[in-house]
């Protein structure tokens, strides 16, 4: 069976869409998308809570 | 914590202080997908500019920044100075690495700033990023587990920006 493989990746599994939609950004608009990513991730590690309670039980 | 790198670069440059952002930050500057939660700064070494350095991290309410939390101690430009290759901060607005000795084979901050761009982040802020390419040659050289994992992204983006560039 073929390996199903993202389209927008290239040899290096690096998918280019993503890096194409930074280029289209302004640099100021690009520094501030990605300081909200980090902010975002930031934010998710700080509130997450692992709810241990396994399916079916 | 919020982390807030253009504040960080904004007082810097306001207390004048010379230094070239380095790492995961000045790639995303370049156009890099991945995301950094500290920045990487090289300053220059001389006694004013660390003068200018320890005047603005005091107004970061800079700390060293330690696994067990953060160090408060009073950071003056002959402590800077006392630092060998890097000091770890926390500071009001995000973490701040100093790095003095970036891997690689530049050697401090004139032959960085020699092959670095201008970047504007905000009107009247413009700062000096690193190279792209002495970006991936220094995570190269670093070769530590977040380094080569970055490395396929940035040589995937030097590669777009170069196809760019020939259009």
């Amino acid at each position: 069976m073929d390996e199903w493989k993202n389209p927008n990746e290239d040899a290096r599994g690096v998918d280019v869409s993503q890096i194409r939609s930074q280029l289209r950004m302004s640099v100021e608009d690009r520094v501030r998308h990605m300081v909200d990513v980090a902010n975002a991730f930031m934010k998710i590690r700080e509130n997450v809570k692992i709810v241990d309670r396994p399916l079916g039980r | 914590m919020t982390f807030d790198p253009v504040g960080i670069c904004r007082i810097m440059n306001d207390e004048g202080v010379k230094y070239v952002v380095l790492g995961g930050f000045a790639a995303i500057v370049h156009g890099s997908p991945l995301p950094t939660e500290d920045i990487d700064l090289l300053p220059s070494r001389d006694d004013e500019n660390l003068e200018r350095l320890a005047r603005a991290l005091n107004r970061l309410g800079a700390a060293i920044r330690t696994s067990d939390g953060p160090v408060h101690t009073n950071i003056d430009a002959g402590f800077i100075k006392n630092m060998p290759n890097m000091l770890n901060l926390t500071t009001k607005l995000g973490d701040v690495d100093l790095v003095f000795s970036p891997a690689g084979p530049l050697n401090g901050y004139e032959q960085w700033n020699a092959n670095a761009v201008l970047a504007q982040l905000e009107p009247g802020l413009v700062i000096v990023a690193a190279s792209l390419d002495d970006v991936i040659e220094s995570k190269a050289k670093a070769s530590r587990a977040k380094d080569l994992r970055s490395l396929p992204y940035l040589e995937s983006l030097r590669d777009e920006l170069r196809r760019q560039s020939d259009k």
